[in-house]
Parts: C-alpha cells; structure tokens; sequence
C-alpha cells in the first residue's frame, strides 16, 4: 500500500540489567508503511513484547534507533512520548487491560478524557467505535459482565478511539477460545483495510499471523525468517 | 518454625520500610500523647503536694477556712484541745510592687520562737537588726534575700506595695534566705508579724490558717476528729496532704479532657495498625498461602503478624515515650497557664517528672493497642485458604463489606445509642451514660464502608466533572478498595468527630454564657480585681464601693463577693449578691421562682438560690430547706429560686451580701456592679469609675460588651486545647492517608501503567492519587461531621449533665468545620505528595505484566 514508513527499527538492541545483562533485542531493523500489517512470531522469551514496548515508547532502546512516522522517539522525553502513544499509537494486550471499575463505553473513551477532549465528545466518537467493533448494545456493562472475546474487541476500540496511526497488538488471542479469536482477528484487519491503521501484531499463532501481510519471525531477540503470509499470496 | 517465621517478616519491613516506618510513628503519636498527658498531669499534681507540703513546713494538721478567713477566737479554742502541742496562726496576702512583680506576703506570729515555721524562715538564716522594733513598728517586713537584691532593697529602705486596701509603705527590716515555700515562689516571699498585718491589711481578729503539731498524748486522726467537734463546720481540720489533692482536684476537668485526648490518639494509633497489618495481608496473601502449603500452621501465621505488631508496639511505644516526654514540658505549661488562670493555683513545676511506672504502663499500652489493631488482620490470615491466596482479595472482600448483619448492626448500636441519650433522663454523676456515644462511634465504625460507597456514588459524578477522568477513576480506587479505604476513614472520623463534638460544646457554652450574662449579669458596668475567673488572692474593700457608687451617672452600684463553701463533700460556689438591687436589674434572672416575688425576702436573707446544677447535682428542689456551713456557724433558709449559672461545674448557692458579712465575717467583694443612669455619658461614666478606683493593687472597669468578650476569650483559651487536638487529629489522619495511599499505589500498579500506556501523563496519574487522596479525606470529612453531630448532641445532653450538672443550648461548630475542611483536603494532598511520585515515575512496562 502506501509507501510513507509509519513505524522503522534501525538496529535497535535493548539489553535488560546492564552490561553482562539479557540482550532481548538483538539488532532488529525492519519498518512498515502506512496501512500495512506485519505479524512478529517467535518462541516465548524471544523479545516480541520488548520490540513492542519499544515502539510504544514505554521503553528505551539500548543502541540503534526507533522512527514513527520518520520521527525519531529515541531521545524523546516522557512526556513526549506519552504524547506521541496519545495520538500516533493504540495499544492492546493479552490480558485485555481494561478497567474494572469502568464500563465499555467510558473504557473507551478513556484515551480521550485523558486528553482533555470533554466527555460527551469523547462518548459520541467512543460509541462510534464500539458499534465498528460490534458491541453498541454493550456500551454500559462493565469488564466483569462481558466475554473475553468481546472485552478484547473493546481493548481495540479504546486503542484506536484516538485515530492512531499504529495499533500494536500483543497476543490479543492469547487468552481467547479460537471462534472469539477469529472475531478479534477480523476486527483487527477490518481496522487494517477499511481505515489504514498500520498493524502490528505480535502472536505464537499461525493462523493469526495469517491476518497480517508479512510475518517477522524472532528468535533469541534476533531476526529470523520472514516470510509473506497467506494473504499477500492471495 | 519462628526463626523462620521471623526471617519472612524481616524481609517483610525491609521490603516496606515506609509503612513500616508510618506504623511505628502512628503508634508513637498515640503512646507520646497518652505518655504526655499522664506525665504531665502527675507532674502537676505532684507539683501541688508539694508546693502545700511546703507551706505547711512542719504542721501535722492545717485548719482553714476558705479565702475570707476565720475568727481568731478560735486560735484558743485551738490551743486548748487536747492533744495539741503546738499551734501558729498564719496570713496570706498578696501584693505588688510598682514594677508588677508579685510578692506573697505571710504574717506569723513573730513572737513566738517560730517551731512551725523553721521551714519558711529557718532561725540561723534571719537576720532581723532589732528584734524589738520589727514587732512593734506595724510597717516592718522581712523579705527574702534573692528579693532584696532583685529590688535593690537595704536595711531601712522603704518597699512600696499595692494591696487591696490601697498602696502602702513598708520598712525593710529584715532578711531572710528562704527554703521552703520561697523556694516556690522564686522568692518572692515576704514574712511580717499577724498583727501588724491585721492592722495593715484591715483583716483585724482575722487568721487565715492555724498551724499545729500534736503531742504524744493522742494520734493525729482523733486530734481532727476531736479539733472538728470543737470547731463550727464552716472551718476545715485536715492533714496538710489533703489540701494538696485538692488543689489538685480542681484540674480535673481538664485532665478528663487531656484524658479523652489520650484516648483519641490511641485509637487512631489502632486504626493505623489495622490498616497497615490490613495492606500487609493482602500484599503477602500469597506467602501467607505459600506458608501454609508448607506446613505452618493457622496460629502459627497468625503469631507470625501478632508477634510483628508486637514488636513494632514495642519500638513505637520507646519513640513514643521519648516523644512524649518533650510533648509534656508543652503540656505541663499548659496545664500550669489554665491552673494558675482559672484556678489561681500557682505551682513551679517545670520538667516533668519521669515515672518508671507511667512509662513502662505507656509502653505496655502502646504494645497492647498494636497487638489489638493487628487482630482482625492477623485472624483474616489465619483463616485464609492456601488454595485461594491467587484470587483478587479486593472484589473478595467487598461482599462481606456491605454485609447485612453488619449494617444492621451499625444501625442499632447507633439508634440505640441515641434512643437512650434522648430518652433515659440524665442524672449528675453517672458516667455510665458516657457509654452511649460509645455505642454511637461503634456503630458508625460499623458502618463506615456503607458512608464509602453512599459517598463515593455521590463524588463520582461530580468528580468526574470536575477534574475529568482522572477524578472519576480516583473515586472508583476509593471505593472499590473498602478496608483499605475505611481505616483510614475511620481514623479521620474518630479525630474529627472529637473534634467537631469538643467544638459544639465550646459554641454552647459560650451561647449559655451569653444568655446567662444577659439575663442575669446584665449590669451596665462591672469592676473586678481578677482577670482570672476563679483567682482572687485580692479582693475590693466597702470603702472603694462606696466611692464608685457615687461616681456622677451611676444610678446604682451593687457589690458582689464571689467565693466557695463546702457542700455535700464538693466544693461549690458561694455568690454573696446584692439581693434587693440584682433582682430588680434582672427581673427574669430566675428559671424557677419569680424574682419579683422573691426579692424582699431575699434581701431580707429569707432564703437562698441554687443553680440549676446544684439543684440537679444535690436533689435540691424549689421550696427546700438547706444548711450551708459557715464560720460563723450552720445557716438553714428555704430554696427560693433556681437558675441556670455556670460559675461552677458542681454548683452555686446565692445569697444576700448582708447575710454573708453576718456569717462569714467577711465584708470584702470582687465585683461592682454598676447601672448607669438614664442618659448618663457613657465615655464621662467610665472615666469617672476608673478615676476612682485608680491606685487600686488590681482593678478591671468593663463595659458589659468588653465584659462578654473577656469571659469569651477565657472560654477561648481554657479550649486551646481543642485546637491541640484537632492538630493531632489531622496529623495522625495524614500519616494514615500517606500509609494507605502508598498501598494504593503499591496495589494499582497494573492500572497505573495501563493508564500511562494509553497516553496518560505522569501528572495526571500522580493527580489521580491525590484526588484519590482527597475524595478518602472528604469521606472522612463527611463521616466525623456525622459522628460529630450524634456525639455533640450526646455530649450536651449526657455528659455535661453528668459532668456539670448545665443544660446547654445546642450549638453546631460551624466556624470550626469550616476550617477543619480546607486544612483537612490540604493534609491530604501533601500526605499523597509522595504517592503519586511514586504512582508517576512506575515503570509502565513492568506495570503491565504485574499481577
Ligand atoms: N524488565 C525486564 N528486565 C529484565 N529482563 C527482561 C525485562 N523484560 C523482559 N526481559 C527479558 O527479555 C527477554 C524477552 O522478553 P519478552 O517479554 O520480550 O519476550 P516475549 O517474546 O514477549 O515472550 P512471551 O511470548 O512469553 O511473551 C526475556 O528473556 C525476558 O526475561
Ligand atoms: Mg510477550
């Protein structure tokens, strides 16, 4: 698609406790345009989250740099890069992360009350996503009250209620049964092909890696083979 | 097992060093103020003995008769008792010099070879020139050494003084080095012979004190038993001992309420515990589970976190007791400004004295309120079943948190307590009925986490508008975290209802006041020796009274002696009035009777009248026969009126001034009280007043305006020590708002991070803890407003009256709230100061995976 680079690693590293520490990213570089999707694969501990949390700007690479949209977020302060996770990047985990106390539509809207845009603004766009994600009927039940599939479904609405650029998707299957992780998947690539939100998604599951247009394959935090995914044969 | 039991739990406070560190300081708040006021109050009181010890050198028995004196008759009487060896006559005045300084003046029988009072002024120290002129010159004073020389004062030289029969002129005469007594007065002592005294001080055929030793011949107890038949009942015989418990029973409404301060801190010190023994559980469910999965068994882990409050009682309570010790110098001054200004005790004490036994009993307390607070805790880990320890305890607990039983059981204890304060009749005395605001704090205890979730459904919405999402979320963390929240809560609540209740009691007293002073003082002048309420060592002669009465513009003087007589074992008020011209002024000065139809019989010394108090205290109705005991013998008069009077927390006893002078002797006063003529010049009036009592030792002319703010402003100062304890409250609030917030930040890590992944700012998420701060603040702001109010109402309508015997108007302390909520919101926000520093700089990749 598009040839603007949205997110690039120029041989980052990142190595945990110092000198003699873990290197968990071993010299990556790769990059991914504008409404392209990659999935990152790998064995457990290979460093998937860590190049995640990297791009998020919730860590700091050791050597090497990281670029979103052509800028580069090594140096940047805190509170630039918390800014830059307000507007250019969505995040979504595992383990869901929504908050308890809050119900889908205010979890949603959540990303945006923290930017100062006024609640009732914030809810009129965050029922706009939670109906794209299919869940409009479910916008005043808490976490507690919702099925996996469907809470992850509101983690990807409140990670892209912002209008990012990037969604970042750390094995958002992971704790799904395979017809819940279908939908998730869906959700994802419809997001993917109908608004071009770049996608990066990190799993251990083939057939979610299918979702996506290339596969980067990690092993022991260094680059393995990557190859193009069903999808990009079609 | 133990060792290894302990080693858990010494990672367990290296690894939270800080509440660690806020339980021990909670409990040395609480063992520091306990230690302080039973320090101080013993040293006091331990002051006053000897301070009496002193005075009374070497007598084995005093015989006295309250400040206006006795009839020197008696003296003989005295000497002639079997069994009595040696007795001395004494007198005691007060005086001033031109620079202010006060010099107690004692008159003994210089004739005599002094046996009795060797202690004040030892033979081989006095040195008196000429014997012989000393006694018969009645200007001749003997005055101590460190006196002298401060005053620059020679043999011969002349020492000006005001007294209260005017400024007069003494000859120095000799010196003497003092021991005793003069030590206490920091040597402001002076010694004259009784009879030039007399004469001086216009107290002729008066003594103050008899002095006396026994001989062989009979033991002390049936020389008093024997010494009181002889004696009209309105003279005191007792050991010297028991002046000196007097006096300091005369403090001892303002050690009940040092007391109840006490209490206070201890039970905060307990809610701090709990709450951190509370956070330790849930932080080490899993090692509780781990623990228990290895064999230990239930008591074992409950003595595991015993054994820890233990011990950490056990180091607060040495921090609290050195703590303490510096808090008591502050509050012995205290003690030693309220006894001198509302009592007139004077004492010298200054460093408190350190009693092992008060000590020890303060550490043992100390370790005892720790070992209680970490009870429920400890209990809760006892119990816990190893294979549930991976569960979310918060969404656990919150059930049994709103549980009926519990609720329910708030509800009752809190009517309950209520339903008796409002029905059961109170009576003087009973401090059973204190039980009830017990039974009210109780219940609001119990129903603490319904207050948290009513309040914060009620704060989310508002919150959230106010202060966005964050607001919003910081509510929620509130109230989903119930006991963490309520300890804290809990602790606010308790300060402050004390806080609010001790306040409510202020405001009533001082609106009491003010309708008494209208009511009933409601002269247009009044003229006064004392800026003290109850010390008068000078009081107003006739002479002066007289000039004041004619004053242009004054329509009417009447001359009041305040003074106090012993009644039923108690010492109550004795107000000899002006009967005829009072009841005139105040023609509704009575609750009971009609003072219209009273007046002449009053003033004819018919009859008495009792406040209501005193009627309450001693069953004494309108229509009854009651006896005083006088010097000058029993005095028995029907009871004609009865009125609300707050001169005394035990009672007062009215009666006309004339009767009085008949009885007692005594025709000295405190008070004019003036009434201005019609269209008299108000500002010419005073002048004139204050012209004419000019050159007086000691006088206060006040307006009735100026009047009402002085005895405010005594009000004001006699509860400086509310102000204390509000300070402590808040304080100890803070340290329990900083221990749960750090826990809160500890316990939210995950949700933290999710917050700053989603682009939330540093500031905001610290700006989340400090609302969450102040919405917990706000709880217990609400809370202690509420138990404040029940515990107000309780306190006027029992505990006063058992107390005091007064009914007091209702009064809530709004002022009081008013200030305590912004300096309660600002203590909050500093005590999350470090919290949310903490919150803000969590590493949120960490964060994320935390569990
Ligand atoms: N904060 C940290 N401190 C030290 N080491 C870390 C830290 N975070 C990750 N590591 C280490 O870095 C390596 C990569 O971890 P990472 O979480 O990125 O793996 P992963 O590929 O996401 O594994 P999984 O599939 O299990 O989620 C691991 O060896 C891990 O132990
Ligand atoms: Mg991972």
């Amino acid at each position: 698609m598009g040839s603007e680079s949205i997110l690039e690693f120029r041989s980052v590293s990142k190595v945990f406790g110092g000198g003699g520490g873990v290197k968990a990213v071993n010299d990556i570089t790769f990059s991914i345009g504008k409404g392209e999707s990659l999935a990152i694969m790998g064995p457990s501990g290979s460093g998937k989250s860590t190049i995640l949390n990297l791009a998020a700007g919730l860590d700091t690479p050791t050597s090497g740099s990281i670029l979103v949209r052509g800028k580069d977020i090594s140096n940047l302060s805190d509170r630039e890069l918390t800014g830059l996770r307000r507007t250019e990047i969505g995040m979504v985990f595992q383990t869901f992360n929504l908050l308890p106390t809050l119900t889908a539509l205010e979890n949603v809207s959540l990303p945006l009350r923290l930017q100062g845009i006024s609640q009732k603004e914030s809810e009129r766009r965050s029922d706009e996503l939670l109906g794209i994600v299919g869940l409009s009927e479910r916008r005043s039940h808490l976490p507690d009250e919702m099925s996996g599939g469907e809470r992850q479904r509101v983690a990807i609405a409140r990670a892209i209620v912002a209008n990012p650029a990037l969604l970042l998707a750390d094995e958002p299957t992971g704790n799904l049964d395979t017809a819940s992780g279908i939908k998730v998947l869906e959700t994802i690539s419809h997001l993917n092909e109908e608004y071009g939100t770049s996608v990066v998604l990190v799993t251990h599951d083939r057939g979610a890696a299918s979702y996506c247009g290339s596969v980067m394959t990690i092993v022991d935090g260094r680059l393995g083979a990557s190859a193009e995914t069903a999808r990009e044969r079609q | 097992m133990l060792g290894g039991l302990a080693l858990v739990t010494r990672r367990q406070w290296k690894g939270h060093r800080l509440r660690t560190v806020l339980t021990v300081f909670g409990i040395a708040i609480g063992v520091a103020t306990y230690f302080a006021v039973q320090a101080s109050t013993f040293t006091i009181a331990r002051a006053f003995e000897k301070t009496t010890e002193k005075i009374a050198g070497k007598a084995e028995i005093q015989i006295f008769a309250g400040e206006s004196g006795f009839d020197e008759k008696y003296l003989d009487t005295v000497r002639d008792t079997p069994g009595v060896a040696i007795a001395e006559p004494a007198l005691e005045m007060v005086g001033k010099t031109e620079s202010g300084e006060s010099l107690l003046i004692i008159g003994l029988d210089t004739t005599s070879d002094l046996e009795l009072h060797s202690e004040i002024v030892p033979e081989q120290l006095v040195s008196i020139d000429d014997p012989l002129k000393f006694i018969n010159e009645s200007d001749s004073i003997a005055v101590s050494r460190e006196f002298a020389d401060r005053n620059r004062l020679a043999e011969n030289s002349v020492l000006r003084l005001r007294t209260q029969s005017g400024t007069k002129e003494f000859t120095v005469r000799g010196f003497f080095k003092p021991v005793g007594v003069g030590e206490l007065f920091g040597g402001n002592v002076a010694v004259m012979d009784i009879y030039s005294m007399q004469d001086v001080f216009g107290r002729e055929g008066l003594i103050d004190r008899i002095d006396l030793k026994t001989d062989d011949s009979a033991s002390v107890e049936e020389t008093i038993g024997l010494l009181r038949q002889k004696l009209p009942a309105g003279i005191e015989t007792s050991r010297p001992e028991q002046r000196g418990k007097a006096m300091a029973t005369a403090l001892a409404g303002v050690e009940t309420g040092l007391g109840l301060m006490s209490f206070l801190a201890l039970a905060i010190s307990l809610f701090i515990v709990f709450n951190s023994f509370y956070v330790s559980v849930s932080q080490r469910w899993k090692e509780i589970g781990v623990l228990r999965a290895l064999g230990v068994p239930r008591f074992g882990v409950q003595a595991m976190f015993l054994g820890e409050a233990a011990l950490l009682g056990l180091f607060g309570s040495v921090i609290g007791v050195i703590l303490g010790y510096f808090l008591a110098i502050g509050a012995i001054r205290v003690l030693s400004t309220v006894s001198a200004a509302s009592y007139g005790l004077v004492t010298t004490a200054d460093l408190p004295s350190l009693d092992p036994q008060n000590a020890v009993m303060a550490i043992l307390i100390g370790i005892a309120a720790s070992v209680f607070g970490a009870l429920l805790p400890a209990r809760r880990a006892a119990l816990a079943d190893p294979a549930a320890a991976l569960r979310n305890i918060e969404t656990r607990d919150r059930g049994k948190e709103l549980n009926p039983l519990r609720i329910a059981a708030g509800v009752l204890s809190v009517s309950g307590g209520l339903a008796f304060t409002l029905f059961a009749t109170p009576a003087v005395g009973t401090f059973v009925q204190v039980g009830y605001w017990m039974a009210i704090l109780l219940g609001m205890v119990l129903l603490l986490p319904v207050f948290v979730y009513a309040s914060a459904k009620m704060l989310r919405p508002l919150m959230n508008r106010v202060f966005g999402a964050e607001g919003m979320l910081a509510v929620d963390a509130m109230a989903r975290a119930p006991k963490r929240t309520t300890a804290t809560v809990g602790a606010l609540m308790i300060g402050l209802s004390f806080v609010i209740s001790n306040g409510a009691l202020i405001d009533s007293q001082k609106a009491a006041l003010s309708r008494s002073l209208d009511r009933s003082v409601n002269a247009d002048y009044f003229v006064t020796n004392s800026d003290q309420i109850r010390s008068r060592t000078y009081h107003f002669s006739e002479d002066l009274a007289d000039r004041v009465a004619s004053v242009e513009g004054v329509a009417r003087a009447e001359n009041l002696r305040v003074t106090s007589l012993k009644y039923g074992g108690r010492e109550v008020a004795l107000l000899a009035h002006d009967m005829d011209g009072w009841l005139t002024r105040s023609p509704d000065a009575l609750d009971r009777g009609d003072a219209r139809a009273v007046r002449e019989r009053m003033s004819a010394g018919e009859g008495f009248l009792v406040s209501e108090n005193f009627a309450l205290r001693f069953g004494v109705d309108l229509g009854d026969r009651i006896t005083l005991e006088s010097p000058g013998g029993n005095i028995t008069r029907e009871v004609l009126g009865v009125l609300e009077y707050y001169q005394s927390e035990v009672g007062t006893v009215f009666l006309d001034r004339k009767l009085y002078k008949q009885y007692w002797g005594d025709d000295t006063l405190d008070y004019i009280l003036i009434t201005a003529a019609d269209g008299a010049d108000r500002r010419a009036l005073k002048a004139g007043i204050e012209k004419a009592v000019a050159g007086e030792q000691q006088v206060f002319v006040y307006s009735h305006e100026e009047y009402r703010n002085w005895v405010m402003g005594l009000i004001d100062q006699f509860f400086g020590l509310n102000y204390v304890q509000m300070v402590i409250a808040i304080m100890i609030g803070g340290l329990s708002l900083i221990n749960t917030m750090v826990i809160s930040v500890s316990e939210r890590k995950r949700e933290l991070s999710i917050l700053r992944a989603l682009g939330g700012f540093r500031s905001q998420v610290g700006k989340m803890i400090v609302l969450e701060s102040i919405a917990i603040s706000f709880v217990g702001i609400l809370t202690g407003f509420v138990a404040g109010l029940l515990n107000a109402y309780c306190t006027l309508n029992i505990s006063v009256v058992a107390v005091a015997g007064f009914r007091l108007p209702f009064r809530f302390p709004f002022a009081l709230l008013l200030a305590a909520i912004p300096l309660v919101v600002a203590v909050a926000a500093i005590s999350a100061w470090y919290p949310a520093r903490k919150a803000a700089a969590l590493n949120v990749a960490e964060g994320l995976v935390h569990e």
